[in-house]
């Protein structure tokens, strides 16, 4: 043991040399990203496939902020679009001003769902410290969702579409027709589109997208597909079953529509109908 | 070793880091000669200091260097393996000089068993710089040039340092 240990302190300085020596080159693979490969390669196969492993089983615990990243990056990527679909209907009368950047979009996770009842809400993780105001259109990766009703510090709550008092400005994209989307209870996946005259062509599989006509949503946001036509011959409607674009028993990300110029068409409304 | 001379070491590698990180690390001539001047702080150690705090030495440098030059491990690992190869050289080329303290300069050593001291010392410093640098760009020719021209590079900055700081040149 003495032995052992005067031969550990007569070669300390070798011993210093080589641990300094593996602390460097350890923080030298560590922290470059090409010599993080190359050793990867000059290793054998085992410790490459081990390494791999790993790194699999890590990205699992960072995919909540992985997942919040893509969810702000979607939002502004929707922003983008909602603006742009928006002002391409513009760019004919070669207008520009601050209606071109007329929508912000807020990223929320639900917090709360039901789709049981008569009258649904979604509780929404965003609130008044993030911008929301009573009345912001709620819409999801495939469609419309709701609408925001009460808004505390930190959360909201939104009636969603499957709410019977909830109606949403509808148009059929195929030949631009106005109509209104109600929930009536029962099938959560459908809904009826009403008051679309029977003059107007219409085919299974018409997709309804939002009107843009209230403030409460920006044009073009998917609604649903038209999927049953029924013609009452005492009515001078059609009575249309559309299938919701929105699965509302797994929706998990939602984005909050800002309009930066509600106020001002609310008031200009006001006064008009005084 | 005086509270004094931990000072004056303490200050003069500060401010080889600094002229280093600042002013040396942009001095590049056409891309080939690299001027390492820090390395001159470790070459020119005093002779009675332990290999362990030479060692120690060598790696927080080379770590400092590397933190600012943006080039991790690289220095650590050069310096560190020039301060381990120090000793050995430093008593085959200037033998027992232990009647001698302070940095080692053109004070007590003539200027040709300097350089026959210094010119390794750089070639294998630099030699791992730019190995360690190239790596994964494949072997080039160009770098066996660069460690010559930037060996001698610095050798002369180092030689032009040497002559403003020393006064007194007697030689042995």
């Amino acid at each position: 043991m003495r032995g052992l240990l005067r031969f550990i302190y007569k070669y300390r300085a070798f011993e210093l040399f080589i641990l300094l020596l593996v602390i460097s080159i350890w923080l030298l693979v560590r922290n470059n990203r090409y010599y993080n490969v190359s050793y990867l390669s000059t290793s054998n196969a085992i410790v490459a496939n081990a390494n791999q492993k790993i790194f699999n089983t890590e990205k699992y615990f960072s995919l909540s902020e992985v997942n919040e990243m893509l969810a702000i990056e979607n939002a502004l990527l929707r922003e983008q679009l909602t603006n742009y679909l928006y002002s391409s209907g513009y760019s004919k009368f070669g207008i520009n001003d601050s209606l071109l950047d007329r929508y912000e979009i807020i990223p929320a996770m639900v917090e709360r769902n039901s789709t049981a009842k008569k009258n649904n809400l979604i509780l929404l993780d965003k609130g008044s410290n993030h911008g929301i105001e009573r009345g912001m259109g709620v819409i999801g990766p495939n469609g419309v969702v709701g609408q925001v009703k009460f808004v505390s510090k930190n959360f909201s709550t939104a009636v969603s579409l499957l709410h019977t008092d909830v109606r949403v400005s509808s148009m059929l994209t195929r030949d631009n027709t106005i109509g209104t989307t109600q929930w009536e209870g029962g099938d959560i996946s459908l809904a009826k589109l009403k008051y679309v005259p029977r003059h107007v062509p219409l085919a299974e599989g018409d997709t309804v997208v939002t009107s843009g006509y209230n403030s409460v949503f920006p044009k073009g946001i998917t609604i649903g597909y038209v999927k049953n036509i029924n013609v009452n011959i005492n009515e001078s409607f059609y009575d249309i079953d559309v299938e919701l674009a929105t699965s509302f028993h797994k929706v998990s990300m939602t984005y909050i529509v800002k309009d930066r110029l509600q106020t001002e068409i609310d008031s200009l409304i006001t006064i008009s109908e005084e | 070793m005086t509270q004094k001379t931990v000072f004056t070491y303490l200050i003069s590698i500060f401010i080889y880091i600094v002229l280093q990180t600042a002013l040396l690390n942009k001095m590049v001539i056409s891309n080939i000669a690299f001027c390492f001047f820090y390395v001159g702080f470790l070459i020119y150690l005093p002779f009675n200091i332990s290999r362990i705090a030479l060692l120690i030495l060598g790696f927080l440098v080379g770590l400092v260097i590397d933190i600012f030059g943006d080039t991790i491990s690289i220095h650590m690992i050069a310096c560190t393996t020039l301060m381990f190869v120090k000793p050995f050289w430093q008593q085959a080329t200037l033998g027992d000089m232990g009647e001698l303290t302070g940095f080692i300069s053109m004070k007590g050593v003539s200027i040709i068993r300097l350089m026959v001291y210094t010119i390794p010392l750089l070639l294998l410093h630099h030699s791992i710089v730019f190995f360690l640098d190239s790596i994964g760009a494949g072997f080039q020719l160009d770098i066996i040039l660069r460690v010559m021209l930037s060996a001698i590079f610095t050798f002369f900055v180092l030689v032009i340092i040497q002559l403003f700081s020393t006064k007194t040149t007697k030689r042995i």
